[in-house]
């Protein structure tokens, strides 16, 4: 086949033969710590080889001379002939890396040649390793995300629109104008999750770059670092995938810089030589939590404070009575340092603040507990998906609100009698449980219409501690879509986001990650 | 080609499968089954009785000159072209001796691809 009738090919050829390049990262990396397993050498050389096979058929002939190279290459390991060496691994990587960018841009070249003898002779290779942050995403979705956006806020109204027709048909429905709206719900549902579903990306697409990364940057800083990465296959949000990515990048970056140390320093101080790092996505309610973690020096918490206090940020006085966290939650903060000073300084910070701000832009939190000489941990909450939310119908007085369902943990009727008195707070005991109580009347200013003397609560679960929201009644639970509030239209920061009712109307969202910082 | 009626395309590569697809339904055939893995073959075989298998070597689970063996206990009639790199020589020569009734080799040349299957198809 010649080249020019093989562009209708190009799209599954650039993502499958991409699928082969992570393949060829990801094993080789596991063959420089297992040199001896087998099933590796035989994955590698399989993907090397069908990667041949491909560009051969593409008419790209620099990717399959060097495919048929290191495919040559991993032969000789597969019939003990040689033993990958460390600098045969990096050559390898190098190849890696060429063929990436040659699958990447058709229009690309490289001098073959320097990578031929480079893999001849490793030992004396001039090739170095690519920047890794240049890679582009492997994505499988061609749209413009802004056109699934759209259609997500057009399933949004949809949704809106079903819900009040059926309120305003409601008394008035016959059987089989019931079965129709049955249906139809049935299909914005359907509509809704397949729309989602689309958006979904696995975190495998940036999770897959760091073992390189590590292992680069730790190689060029002589230190040693072991990667453990659990949750591959959760699946987020296109959007919140790409806006977390970075701020990932620049903390897993941070830790290896900054959090672990030099092989020396950790023998010092009495620490096994290789620093741990671990990533670890899982699934919490309808979010998902990445950690990382290492086990390194920590964050300096007093040298914050000092410039904290040198940029007024707190005083002297607050300095004092901070906790440990509260001190480390400063990082978030704009202009406590331009990036270089909190560096040298701190050993972590490097832009954190634009860290915490891009994650929280997609509803996300950060949470950051260090101990100093011992390591730090980053845990970043997560929506699975923008937009379409469960929460629960609640009204107070004359108002509605809407808690999102991934914070409750239960509902309870509380008898009075069952109300205890702790330092002059009402708590309640469920099961052996002290769970205090939350008067969001109160907070807000508006008078509960509850005339019974039997609580209805709402109990909901923030940073691990459980509170007792006290509300009227609480309707169904159902699907809500959420409407970002114009900050400047609310002086409260209580309230980020409001939803539209069936009926029209306009209820706030409870967040209780924001009501409960202000109790 | 006017003898084969269905073919088994196998290859680890769903690109690859693709591109020997168009290439088969340019010359007509349009019953084409695609399996990706050497034991997926051994069973869509076994379902589908197609008329002609395109069986490439280096695969996940079962290779192909595994694969090619069952296929052969099933039927022994059965015809399996290998679909190689050009320096596979020696298997081509195992595949051969095996039971292979002919090989094509990647890239694909259009004509070359033809030729075997229609040569394939008419031996007995």
């Amino acid at each position: 086949m010649t080249m020019s009738d093989n562009s209708q090919y190009r799209e599954l050829f650039v993502q499958e033969a991409t699928e082969h390049v992570e393949s060829l990262n990801e094993y080789l990396l596991k063959l420089e710590q297992e040199p001896n397993v087998k099933e590796h050498i035989d994955i590698l050389f399989r993907s090397a080889h069908t990667l041949k096979g491909m560009s051969a058929t593409m008419g790209y002939d620099q990717v399959k001379e060097l495919c048929k190279a290191i495919e040559n290459e991993f032969d000789k390991f597969r019939k003990d002939e040689s033993v990958l060496s460390n600098d045969m691994a990096s050559v390898l990587f190098s190849c890696v890396d060429a063929i990436k960018l040659l699958i990447t841009d058709e229009k690309h070249t490289i001098d073959l040649e320097l990578y031929l003898s480079a893999i001849k002779n490793p030992e004396s290779s001039t090739l170095s390793s690519l920047d890794d942050s240049a890679s582009t995403s492997s994505s499988t979705i061609r749209v413009k995300m802004d056109s699934l956006d759209s259609i997500v806020n057009l399933i949004g109204e949809l949704m809106i629109s079903k819900m009040r027709l059926s309120q305003t048909l409601d008394n008035m429905m016959s059987d089989e104008s019931r079965q129709v709206l049955m249906s139809f719900d049935k299909i914005i549902t359907d509509l809704h999750y397949k729309m989602m579903k689309i958006r979904l990306v696995p975190i495998d697409h940036i999770f897959n770059r760091f073992p390189r990364m590590i292992r680069d940057l730790s190689n060029s800083q002589n230190k040693k670092v072991d990667l453990k990465m659990d949750g591959m296959g959760i699946e987020l949000d296109r959007t919140i995938l790409d806006a977390i990515s970075d701020p990932l990048l620049h903390m897993i970056r941070n830790s290896v810089d900054h959090g672990l140390e030099t092989p020396q320093e950790r023998k010092k101080n009495k620490k096994s030589e290789i620093g741990n790092l671990s990533l670890t996505a899982s699934h919490s309610g309808d979010r998902v939590e990445i950690t990382i973690q290492d086990d390194g020096r920590g964050i300096d918490v007093e040298a914050i404070k000092k410039k904290a206090i040198e940029k007024q940020i707190i005083t002297e006085d607050n300095a004092q009575k901070m906790s440990d966290k509260d001190v480390v939650g400063l990082l978030g903060t704009p202009g406590l340092s331009s990036a270089k000073e909190v560096t040298d300084v701190s050993g972590r910070g490097v832009g954190m603040n634009v860290v915490f701000s891009q994650v929280e832009k997609v509803g996300g939190n950060v949470k950051i507990s260090t101990t100093k000489g011992k390591g730090t941990k980053i845990i970043l909450g997560i929506p699975l998906s923008l937009a379409i939310i469960g929460g629960l119908l609640v009204k107070i007085g004359q108002e509605k609100f809407v808690i999102p369902i991934s914070t409750i943990v239960t509902t309870v009727k509380v008898p009075p009698q069952d109300l205890l008195d702790i330092n002059g707070s009402k708590v309640f005991r469920l099961n052996d449980e002290i769970i205090p109580i939350v008067k969001i009347d109160e907070i807000l200013g508006i008078k509960s219409s509850n005339s019974d003397d039997v609580l209805t609560i709402v109990i909901v679960e923030r940073d691990g501690a459980k509170h007792g929201l006290v509300i009227d009644s609480f309707d169904k639970k159902q699907e809500i879509v959420i409407k970002k509030l114009d900050t400047n239209l609310y002086e409260t920061q209580l309230f980020s986001d409001a939803t539209i009712l069936p009926d029209g109307g306009v209820a706030l969202i409870l967040d209780p990650s924001l009501l409960l910082t202000s109790v | 080609m006017s003898s084969v009626k269905s073919v088994l395309v196998v290859d680890d590569a769903a690109f690859m499968r693709v591109v020997l697809k168009d290439i088969l339904k340019n010359t007509g055939i349009t019953a084409i089954f695609e399996a990706g893995d050497g034991l997926e073959a051994v069973k869509s075989f076994k379902d589908n009785r197609p008329s002609l298998v395109t069986m490439d070597v280096n695969m996940p689970k079962a290779d192909g000159i595994q694969a090619l063996k069952a296929i052969l206990t099933i039927d022994p009639t059965a015809k399996v072209v290998m679909v190689t790199a050009v320096e596979q020589k020696h298997v081509v020569d195992d595949a051969m001796k095996i039971g292979a009734k002919g090989y094509i080799t990647k890239p694909f040349d259009r004509e070359m691809v033809s030729s075997v299957l229609s040569n394939v198809s008419r031996s007995a």
